[in-house]
């Protein structure tokens, strides 16, 4: 059937002359509608106009780059390598660990009284927290449960305006709101939860995408109740224990600037939202982190991991997923609640596709899974856009690349690795050994 | 544990039928099994085993017949239970044949999640955790002490925190194991635990059967293509036929049984060894020459400093116990995982840092253990995706020799593979690394899953291709002395170094070599 490979280095080079002809090829076939012909608006009438010297430039130079490529060992040698300790989870020991902790912990709350924060810096970090919220509970139904969810911004909205709709028509504040809109979209959850979580992997991720969508354009036409595209505006301002954030009070109370005697400043409420949202990123932490410690945060683990494994086992997959997806739902709601106190006006227009796209990459490029992984890539996902300003309109074409770059970098995400939900002591068991037994 | 209860449940199977389409993968079948015993389920490969094991746990919905548990408490049928329900209602456990464990997860992880009921408590205990009182710190600390249990039993406690996926098969079978003891099953269906043991190995599975029967008195249905394990530990053995039960009855009366040597034992075992040795080659040139290679995965070296060479026509078997690094190496010689050092010559030239597809083309092809077919695609396609490099006016030739020696691949070649019985799958892997042409092939475990009158086939097949089509074949088997048997040479790998080298008939002789890879519980007495 076969005798020794052929290993001559002719048959390489004719091989190499080869490609190159054929990606020249493919590249003429291309760019003769692309580059080649160019409408010309003359005085009024359309007019074709061909540039032959374009396409051979270009033919030329796709030929030559085909050839050189090839003599270096392909594009694969371009990849870059990095030390195979990097490829491992970041996994910090206890001191370190506690300290690091409490330092950016004791950042975080000092961050508003900082000299240098103003009404710029303040409300970049809240975005920044809504995002790491959001994140952290879009993991839950990605990362842990491993269901690809497309249209998580559906909670988000639904948490905005169930509040915002509480807040104008009721006069509900925002603290008995919050509980209100989790409990809504958790609902919302379980409601679409039920007839999709039955299918898999893309076909779950096409049945999200579309709810989200539907979703919004529920929002957009329900005008009654929503608004239309004009959104709710006068959503109440969360107030400080009572105290309203404001120069003089409406009737005669007092606000938060006189009890503490100090000048009215709008910082005060900026400031204040970003400890709500951070106290609120917190709990949204420890709450997920205990969850991945409980028998429900492994039968997650365990259902991306093998279902069929997990029917044998006696789990009952869709109850499992319905909380995965609630749970998640519920967070987005929180966070949308949040999101609807502090812009004061809600529209469908941030709650577009491009949200959930932005979460769901915050999750991946993050390390499915991984929490840590989640505030790192929120943080790049949020500071990019912004350190882009200055590239004016390349702004999304720079962030674009710095995210096909991550992923060559880390196609694992940025902290790839899980640290075990659970640790046995083995002092009592290393004397046998890692021997099979006898 | 509880102690064995005499004529305690007995789970019965009445008229069970299981039709896929145009395929009766169950007949009318009718057994039963009774705990504390050992029910062994065999027969040739696609005979209906897994399938008897699917409907029995609620994975298949039966067409027609019933399963019952019956116990003091009255009788119950299974086949009418939602799939989930049976472990906890009928308390039946299951391992899978093709192990399904929670990969990523630890050892320990996998059997907590195998205790999710107790530890939940229908969610208010899991409320509890979540406010960290102590009622369910207690269970969970509980339920830990009893998956530590298990893993020590199993011999895995010291391998607890590792994740699942990175353990050897040996012991992930084991861990499959314990991870459906968690259940407190009263009847475990095992689907080929030994497969992918070597004898001494498959000897101590055995023993651990026994003991699950005898000590903790719950009913063991076992299939199983090793006759050394079956003969060992069965009390009842029930043969299969294309979907029908041909025979049923103590080890002793199957074992004579002209209607199952004739469908699938074959003549007595043990002949392999006594094959005529292939006549001496003139020595050839190196084909794959491999020189102080180390390599593993992450921090975990699992290669040390390895020298291997096969020469150009020969068969040369790589032997050693589960996680010796068979399966490593050949993965390494297609760049995974890496090796960190050493040099790889194939035909003269350096393989090492090729990309897989690269050193595909050279002509090696590999049949990597658990066989990795596509599972979407039917039997001719996944072949058609075998050949793709050689020459498309040989496909029709090479197809047919494939299905000559498998005539089963020939009448499903319409299948989709992923729905194929796991011996039938086994042999798509192989055909379809033959249709590579390959100039070395490298085997992995090809008799795994396999009924014993296959598996004297394939081993005919290795020693036709190799003697006809000068193919070259570097062959990992557990299955030390038939794997011998055919080979020119072998080598003895031990935690990733070469303990023993030299041709096969000496190594056949060496009493380090006997005693530790070819004699298991004796011969099949
Ligand atoms: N889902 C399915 N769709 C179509 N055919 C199937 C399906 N499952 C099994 N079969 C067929 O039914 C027959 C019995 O398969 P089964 O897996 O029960 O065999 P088995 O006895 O376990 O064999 P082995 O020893 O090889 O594991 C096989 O021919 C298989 O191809
Ligand atoms: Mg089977």
């Amino acid at each position: 059937m076969a005798s020794g490979p052929s290993l001559e280095t002719p048959a390489r080079d004719h091989k190499a002359l080869r490609n190159a002809g054929l990606a020249a090829l493919l590249t003429l076939v291309l760019s003769i509608p692309f580059i080649g012909i160019r409408l010309d608006d003359s005085q009024g009438s359309n007019g074709l106009a061909f540039r032959p010297q374009w396409v051979a430039g270009l033919v030329v130079v796709v030929f030559v780059a085909r050839l050189v490529l090839d003599q270096t060992g392909g594009l694969a040698a371009w990849r870059p390598r990095f030390p195979t300790g990097l490829k491992r989870g970041l996994r910090l020991e206890p001191p370190v660990s506690t300290i690091l902790i409490a330092l950016v912990l004791g950042l975080a709350f000092a961050f508003p009284l900082a000299p240098f924060a103003s009404r710029y810096e303040i409300g970049l970090a809240t975005s920044f927290l809504i995002y790491v919220m959001l994140g952290w509970g879009l993991n839950i139904v990605v990362g842990l449960a491993g269901l690809l969810d497309l249209g998580y911004v559906a909670f988000y909205a639904a948490g905005a305006y169930t509040f915002g709709l509480l807040s104008t028509h009721f006069g509900i504040g925002f603290w008995l709101a919050l509980p209100l809109s989790g409990l809504a979209a958790a609902t919302l959850g379980m409601l679409l939860g039920f007839p999709v979580l039955r299918l898999r992997g893309d076909y779950l991720a096409i049945v999200t995408l579309g709810f989200g969508e539907i979703i919004r354009i529920i929002l957009l036409n329900w005008s009654d109740l929503t608004g239309g595209p004009n959104g709710i505006s006068g959503i109440g301002r969360p107030s400080f224990f009572g105290l309203p954030f404001a120069a003089t009070a409406p009737n005669g109370g007092t606000t938060f600037s006189k009890l503490f005697g100090l000048p009215f400043s709008p910082l005060h409420r900026l400031a204040w939202l970003y400890y709500v949202i951070l106290a609120l990123a917190l709990l949204t932490l420890a709450f997920t982190s205990r969850l991945r410690r409980l028998p429900i945060g492994r039968a997650w683990e365990a259902l991306r991991e093998d279902e069929i494994a997990c029917q044998a086992l006696g789990l009952n997959p869709t109850v499992i997923k319905l909380t995965a997806f609630s749970l998640g739902a519920m967070l987005g709601g929180l966070a949308g609640c949040f999101f609807a106190a502090k812009q004061g006006f809600i529209s469908p227009e941030s709650f577009t596709f491009s949200e959930s796209a932005i979460i769901l990459a915050i999750v991946v490029l993050g390390g499915m899974g991984n929490q840590l992984g989640v505030v790192i890539a929120a943080a790049v996902l949020v500071g990019l856009p912004e350190l882009g300003r200055s590239f004016a309109e390349y702004r999304m074409l720079v962030f674009g690349m710095a995210m096909v770059l991550i992923m060559i970098w880390r196609p694992g995400g940025l902290i790839s690795g899980r640290s075990p939900s659970i640790r046995a002591d083995l002092s009592r068991f290393k004397a046998t050994g890692p021997e099979v037994a006898p | 544990m509880s102690a064995m209860i005499a004529g305690g449940p007995v789970l019965a199977v009445r008229g069970l039928s299981m039709r896929f389409g145009g395929i009766l993968a169950i007949d009318n079948l009718d057994f039963s099994a009774k705990t504390g015993e050992v029910t062994a389920v065999i027969g040739p490969n696609g005979a209906g085993k897994t399938t008897a094991f699917n409907c029995v746990t609620g994975f298949y919905k039966p067409t027609g017949g019933e399963i019952t548990i019956g116990d003091e408490a009255g009788t119950l049928r299974i086949d009418r239970l939602p799939g989930h329900k049976i472990v906890s209602r009928a308390r039946i456990a299951r391992t899978f044949q093709n192990i399904r464990l929670f990969a990523g997860m630890t050892a320990l992880e996998n059997l907590l999640v195998a205790q999710h009921q107790a530890l939940s408590g229908g969610g208010l205990l899991q409320l509890q955790g979540l406010v960290g009182l102590p009622a369910y710190r207690a269970a969970e600390q509980a339920a830990v002490e009893k998956a530590m249990g298990w893993l020590d039993r199993m011999g895995l406690a010291a391998r607890a925190n590792d994740e699942a996926g990175t353990l050897p098969y040996g012991l992930q079978r084991r861990l499959e194991i314990a991870r459906a003891m968690c259940l407190d099953p009263r009847f475990l269906c095992l689907d080929e635990p030994a497969a992918g043991l070597n004898p001494r190995e498959s000897a101590g599975l055995g023993a651990d059967l026994r003991r699950l029967t005898e000590e903790d008195g719950i009913g063991v249905l076992l299939i199983e293509h090793d006759m050394s394990v079956v003969m060992n530990v069965s009390d009842k053995i029930v043969v299969l036929d294309y979907g029908r039960k041909i025979a049923e009855g103590t080890p002793r009366e199957i074992r004579d049984n002209p209607k199952v040597i004739a469908a699938y034992l074959g003549e007595a075992s043990g002949e392999a060894a006594a094959r005529a040795k292939p006549t001496e080659r003139p020595p050839a040139r190196a084909l794959l020459d491999i020189k102080r290679l180390n390599a593993g995965y992450g921090k975990v070296e699992v290669l040390h400093d390895l020298d291997l060479t096969v020469n150009q026509g020969e068969i040369v078997t790589l032997l050693g116990a589960n996680g010796a690094g068979k399966s490593t190496l050949l993965r390494s010689l297609f760049g995974k995982p890496r090796p960190s050092s050493g040099e790889v010559m194939f035909g003269g030239r350096s393989i090492i840092g090729l990309p897989a597809h690269e050193v595909a083309r050279l002509g090696i092809a590999h049949a990597p253990e658990g066989r990795r077919i596509m599972p979407k695609m039917t039997v001719l396609e996944n072949l058609q995706i075998g050949a793709h490099l050689s020459d498309p006016r040989a496909f029709q030739a090479d197809a047919d020799k494939v299905f000559a020696l498998f005539p089963r691949l020939a009448e499903r070649r319409k299948q989709r593979a992923g729905t194929m019985s796991g011996g039938e799958q086994q042999m798509l892997a192989i055909g379809r690394a033959l249709m590579q042409r390959p100039s070395l092939l490298l085997l992995d475990e090809p008799s795994l899953g396999l009924a014993p009158l296959v598996i004297k086939l394939i081993f005919d097949a290795i020693r036709d291709i190799n003697e006809t089509d000068g193919i070259t074949i570097l062959l990992v088997e557990q299955n030390a002395t038939q794997a011998l048997g055919i080979a020119d040479r072998g080598y003895v790998l031990q935690t990733g170094r070469v303990v023993h080298a030299g041709p096969a008939s000496t190594l056949l002789d060496m009493p380090e070599i006997r005693g530790a890879y070819l004699e298991g519980l004796g011969a099949a007495t």
